[in-house]
């Protein structure tokens, strides 16, 4: 068992090409962490580079108390899980737990006890003289763990393993992994895409793009407060409404004006958002922000109007796109509450939950302790 | 149940019908034989056409062949007078045997004959037994009893025909060397005496030639008339110089090496075969001490051990390869050589640096010199008798006295009379030309036509050649493995005994008698074997049937004709062209095996004994045995290494494309070139590039690169045990031994010289280990690595494409497995084994059975150019072509054909077994 450490990692590719740029990242010995970001953002480049598959560019990786940079991947004790499995398919379930077993010299019983074992937990025991072809997904995937787990390594890592299963079956999966983990509590790097995933595995997320970090941290509090601008609108789904403007100070009061829209600024943001008057800030609200403005609505209350697009029932909530003027934005809403398309609607932003973001920067000016 | 068991009624019924066809085609023995002339009108004139063998090419410009051609126009201009002098009135008279054409305007169209051309093999004969045989066809003395046998050719002295008859006395004189006459006037297969052919060109002496700048730079003194056997040693001994690529004297190995000898045995005082006129049969001859002193001489000339100035250790003063032999002989680089002399001689050589001497006296002063002459004669099957009568003149016209002096007459305007034969020059009136030409020139010719023997013409004269060439193949292999006695006497004793046996064995097959009670076995052994075969074929038909039955309960019955339509009329193109041109051929083709076949005339059904001789051919199994090696060698050495080289294209950081291209260039060479790009490499001596590199090589050296080879396989074979697969370990094990010995039995010979104590090679174990070895490979000629030179091109030609294919499927196996294996704590010889093979698996089986398959049948040309079967490596196949197109043995080599095809079988199915069970995947997805 043991932590693991990047310090200033990059990695250049012929071509001068910067897939990562100094990144750098400590996970605790037991830790999940989940890698996400778009595609193409330096996450599954990063793993590999834990797992000793791509070469380091600069910096240096630590796992337990030992830099790996030259260390071949069998030796860096570590376990990996492969989004297509890479399941040797001539081999049987049980051969393919045993093969890097084998390859390390255990004795045949102990093979047999640990493979067995893997076998019990991840419940593939009726499985275990198939091959590979004759298994279903998420089968598959359990061999895929399966072999990683009966090497009882200090780290394992996840590359999207749960990309090519349907959506019940990475449901399930998700759950089977929470449950692997809490069990051998061993660290874990966790490559996504989705930040669903992202949000319901990780003890700690890592957003990452274009081959920088974003923003670390537990999954609450990226949710709540997110760094910038792209994690604000990469997390959480639905996304973030974001409505472009401009901070005026007006009679002692801090307002966002945009199109069509114009907000008052929490009083306690004030203080953060100070030194952006008068210029370009984009005000983040979640769906879940809004309430619908009814008659009850005293007057001068901040009200969005914007003519229904499209509604989307996901059963207690509904989704409302709106449109109003240039901004297209989302609420969530009671689902009781009838919306009809095309209908206009009037929205009360909660501006408590509200972010700003440095349109220049668009870094998040109301994160909290700065 | 109910579709199986209609499936099967089905299959059954198909099978019958298939049967059905095979017995009834066995009596529709293909009718090959014809003519290729014919008469034509056009414009009210009648063309005869007729097709020449040599027929003199126009297109080239060098003298002597415009002497030819001048006098080909000359008779054609002449035919029509000639033709209305001597046939117009019989075939007006008779146009029921001659045809309603106008006899009146009548002219000839010669055509060339042309075929493949195949050094040392009779093509005439696949064109004869193809039916493409030329009117005019040429007859050599060797094979000339063959083609009287097999009725090729049309008697010249019918009466009715009056072609011989017609004649002149002189006519005949000028043309015909009384020596030649028992060659040309024989008994027929029907026991009457006929002319067969006639020569032209005049008689054929063998002759020695020499390199006078040769001779003159070693100081030896030029030869002389009486010349003997020691001092053309002597001259050979003191001219070669295998470094510079210099030997005294030219010798062709191969199946007709024995062709060589024949000289030494004349000069000997030993003979070929004789004939017992009361019996009426040749038997074989070359057994007796004579003989043996002429191989005791032939074999010292030829693999004589000797250690030059640097201390290397040469065999004998001949260069063996024919193939570049003028190039050699014109390169200044051979210094002596045995050759026909006659008028195309004469003007093709110069005589500043040729010079020419009766052959040399053998030990008891007998001169043996060979004569012989071309000779043409009539296919006996031109159906038009104004073809036949047309070709007969030609034959007359093209070496009578007229033609003869329109020859000499541009010879000697085109400046090269001096080269002219000096009796023709003196005859046609050009006496102060013939005091040009090279001094003893006339003489030598005078000599050797008068001491020359006609070379052996009669029975089975070519089954003789090959039989006299196998003692000499087993006392040249005995000399490589320094085997023969020293002692003259005992080694004397050796080569007599070889003879003797050879000899013995030469007559039983020439003689072809086999005892009634072993004809009696024959026939079980064959019915039985026949038997094994008609129900392996029964197998072979139902596993084929089932697998590629599709196991769908509910199939429709029947053709479905309206629903399918479009489909067979889409396969009928497919379809009928493989039956016309493969299973008819085939089927038809296969009938011959049960008789005795003739191309000309009765072919009698033989039964099983085809069969039945066939198993108890020590030569056939011999070949099987050759071809299995073959085959072995192949598999191993073109099966892995493109896939090892593949893997390791694969992991070239940069120039991929640069590499592939390298080794995909030999395949586009064609196969004949390579093979003969390779007889260079393969010279025996540091001038071919092969010896060159391996003469470079320490010993030590060979020892180490087979100790790394055993050490690579120990590695490999240990990571299969890992694994449990304990077998798969061992035959790496195995395989690491095998090729350790082969590098190592390469250093034998050096560390370890035979007839030496051990102790005293041990002393000497450490210096020599170091050395070089001193003996230059004769890579073609000795048994023990001839059938691996036949191989080695087939790899470096092979390795391009095959590398390619694995490559792409390469390219197939996603990263992934790579990288999971690597975290799985794999090096690259886990990843080969377990990731690499695995996935190449489908693949490599089907290119496994491809190649083995493909060896027993591709082996037989690359052979034939490379050694035309000698030092063992004759292989089936090529045994059946030997067979049928040098024997005419057309129903035994049909059987051999039908045995071997039989011997595939196996295979074969196996292959279609795979292949219905292979699933063809897209890339990236797992293989199946």
């Amino acid at each position: 068992m043991a932590g693991v450490a990047l310090q200033n990692v990059y990695k250049i590719y012929p071509g001068n090409v910067l897939a990562v740029k100094d990144v750098s990242l400590k996970v605790e010995d037991g830790e999940f962490l989940v890698l996400v970001g778009p595609s193409g953002c330096g996450k599954s480049t990063t793993l590999r580079m834990v797992a000793g598959l791509e070469e380091i560019s600069k910096g240096t990786i630590t796992i337990g108390n030992r830099v790996v940079n030259d260390v071949p991947p069998k030796d860096r004790d570590i376990a990996m899980v492969f989004q297509n499995y890479a399941l040797y398919p001539h081999m049987s379930v049980w051969e393919n737990m045993a093969f890097g077993l084998k390859l390390r010299k255990f004795k045949k019983d102990e093979i047999a006890r640990r493979v067995n074992e893997a076998a019990r937990v991840l419940e593939l025991e009726d499985y275990l003289k198939r091959r590979p072809k004759a298994l279903s997904g998420g089968q598959r995937q359990r061999v895929a763990m399966g072999r990683a787990i009966v090497r009882d390594p200090a780290v394992f890592l996840f590359d999207e393993p749960l990309s090519n299963l349907d959506a019940k079956m990475r449901v399930e999966m998700r759950k089977e992994i929470l449950h692997l983990h809490k069990r051998i509590k061993t660290t874990m790097i966790y490559v996504t895409h989705d930040q669903i995933e992202a949000m319901t595995l990780g003890d700690r997320i890592c957003v990452m793009r274009d081959g920088v970090i974003e923003q670390v941290g537990e999954p609450t509090h990226v949710f709540d407060h997110p760094s910038s601008l792209f994690v604000a609108r990469f997390i959480g789904t639905p996304a973030m409404n974001i409505f472009e403007g401009v901070l005026r100070e007006k009679n002692g009061c801090l307002i966002f004006d945009g199109e069509n829209i114009s907000a008052p600024i929490a009083r306690r943001q004030y203080d953060q958002v100070q030194a952006c008057i008068n210029k370009k800030v984009c005000l983040g609200l979640r769906p879940k922000a809004f309430s619908l403005a009814g008659s009850s609505t005293e007057d001068g209350a901040t009200v969005f109007t914007g003519a229904v697009e499209v509604s989307e029932l996901l059963g207690e909530d509904v989704l409302a796109h709106l449109a109003s003027g240039s901004h297209r934005f989302t609420v969530s809403l009671d689902s009781h509450v009838r919306i009809n398309m095309d209908e206009q609607v009037r929205v009360c932003p909660n501006m408590e939950r509200a972010h700003i973001f440095n349109a220049e920067t668009e870094q998040n000016l109301t994160m909290p302790g700065t | 149940m109910i579709t199986q068991n209609n499936t099967l009624y089905r299959f059954r019924r198909n099978l019958i019908l298939v049967i059905g066809l095979c017995l009834i085609s066995l009596f529709l023995l293909p009718d090959a034989s014809q003519a290729s002339g014919y008469v034509e009108d056009r414009n009210g004139k009648t063309i005869v056409h007729v097709e020449v063998v040599y027929l003199p090419d126009p297109t080239r410009v060098d003298t002597a062949s415009r002497a030819d051609v001048a006098a080909v126009k000359e008779f054609k201009t002449q035919f029509p007078a000639i033709f209305a002098a001597r046939y117009r009135d019989k075939y007006k008279a008779h146009p029921e045997i001659y045809g309603i054409h106008n006899w009146d305007n009548i002219e000839i169209e010669l055509h060339p004959f042309t075929s493949l051309n195949v050094e040392g093999v009779e093509v005439d004969l696949m064109a004869i037994a193809g039916g493409t045989a030329p009117d005019v066809i040429y007859v050599n003395f060797r094979k000339s009893d063959t083609y009287i046998q097999n009725r090729f050719l049309y008697p010249l002295d019918k009466p009715e025909d009056g072609y011989l008859s017609d004649m002149t006395e002189d006519e005949q004189a000028f043309r015909i060397n009384e020596k030649i006459w028992p060659v040309i006037q024989r008994k027929g297969p029907d026991g009457e005496t006929h002319v067969w052919a006639i020569p032209y060109g005049g008689a054929l002496g063998k002759v020695l030639l020499f390199r006078k700048d040769l001779f003159d730079e070693k100081g030896i003194a030029h030869p002389t008339i009486d010349w003997t056997w020691n001092d053309m040693m002597e001259a050979a001994r003191k001219i070669t110089d295998p470094e510079r690529g210099t030997y005294g004297f030219m010798c062709g190995g191969g199946k007709h090496e024995s062709f060589n000898w024949i000289t030494f045995l004349w000069s000997a005082g030993g003979d070929v075969m004789l004939y017992n006129e009361k019996e009426d049969n040749w038997r074989c001859t070359f057994d007796t001490p004579e003989a043996a002193q002429a191989l005791d001489f032939y074999i010292r000339l030829n693999y004589e051990k000797w250690i030059d100035n640097d201390g290397k250790v040469r065999r004998g003063y001949t260069s063996r390869n024919s193939g570049n032999a003028w190039t050699k002989w014109a390169r200044g680089e051979i210094g002596m050589m045995m050759d026909y002399i006659d008028e195309k001689l004469f003007s093709t050589i110069n005589p500043e640096v040729t010079g020419m001497v009766p052959v040399p006296l053998g030990p008891s002063g007998i001169r043996g010199g060979e004569l012989n002459s071309r000779m043409l004669g009539l296919f006996a099957e031109i159906k038009e008798p104004a073809v036949r009568d047309a070709a007969w003149e030609y034959i007359r016209f093209y070496d009578c006295e007229d033609a003869v002096a329109i020859k000499t007459r541009i010879m000697v305007e085109g400046g090269l009379g001096r080269f002219v034969n000096p009796r023709l020059l003196r005859r046609f009136g050009y006496p102060e030309i013939e005091r040009l030409s090279p001094r003893g020139w006339s003489e030598t010719f005078d000599i050797a036509i008068a001491t020359g023997q006609p070379e052996p013409y009669g029975r089975n004269s070519n089954v003789a050649y090959d039989q006299m060439t196998l003692p000499i193949q087993a006392a040249a292999q005995l000399a490589l493995d320094d085997q023969l006695p020293t002692n003259p006497d005992e080694r004397l004793a050796v080569l007599h005994g070889l003879l003797k046996r050879y000899c013995a064995k030469a007559n039983e097959r020439m003689m072809g008698l086999v005892p009634p009670r072993q004809r009696a076995l024959r026939h079980i052994c064959a019915s039985l074997v026949l038997l094994g075969i008609i129900s392996v074929f029964t197998l072979v038909f139902r596993r084929i049937g089932s697998a590629f039955t599709p196991n769908i309960p509910d199939s429709p019955k029947g053709w479905q004709w309206r629903r399918y339509g479009w489909a067979y009329m889409l396969l009928v193109p497919a379809v009928g062209s493989i039956l016309l041109w493969r299973y008819i051929p085939l089927i038809r083709g296969s009938g011959m095996a049960f008789f005795d076949y003739r191309i000309i005339g009765k072919s009698t059904w033989v039964g099983l004994d085809n069969f039945g001789d066939l198993l108890f051919d020590n030569e056939w199994w011999k070949a099987v045995w050759n071809s299995l090696r073959y085959s072995f060698l192949i598999m191993f050495m073109t099966f892995l290494p493109p896939i090892i080289l593949a893997i390791l294209l694969q992991e070239v950081p940069r120039g991929k494309i640069l590499y592939r291209t390298i080794f995909y260039l030999p395949a586009v060479i064609a196969g004949l070139v390579t093979i003969l790009l390779w007889k260079q490499f393969y010279e025996p001596s540091e001038r071919g590039a092969l010896n060159a590199l391996v003469l470079r090589i320490p010993m030590i050296g060979f020892l180490l690169i087979g100790a790394a080879m055993m050490v690579l396989c120990v590695l490999f074979a240990r990571r299969l045990w890992i694994h449990e697969r304990q077998w798969v370990g061992w035959g790496f094990v195995a395989m690491g031994v095998l090729l350790f010995s082969a590098f190592g039995g390469l250093t034998l010979p050096t560390l370890f010289p035979s007839g030496e104590e051990l102790g005293d090679s041990f002393v000497h174990l450490f210096s020599r280990l170091l050395s070089r070895t001193g003996e230059p490979f004769q890579w073609l000629s000795d048994a023990d690595t001839a059938m691996l030179s036949c191989v080695l091109p087939m790899v470096w030609a092979g390795m391009g494409p095959g590398c390619l294919i694995y490559l792409a499927a390469l390219k197939g196996i996603p990263e992934d497995y790579y990288e999971a294996a690597d975290i799985d704590g794999a090096n690259v010889l886990d990843k080969i084994l377990f990731v690499v093979f695995p996935m190449l698996k489908a693949l490599i089986t089907i290119n496994f059975v491809g190649v083995f398959i493909g060896s027993w049948y591709g082996a037989t040309g690359s052979i034939l150019a490379m050694t035309g079967g000698g030092a063992n490596t004759e292989v089936a196949g090529l045994h059946i072509w030997y067979k049928a197109f040098t024997y005419l043995k057309f129903g035994p080599a049909t059987a051999a054909a039908w045995m071997l095809g039989f011997m595939l079988i196996g295979f074969t199915v196996h292959q279609l077994r795979i292949l219905s069970r292979v699933e063809y995947k897209a890339q990236g997805t797992e293989a199946g």
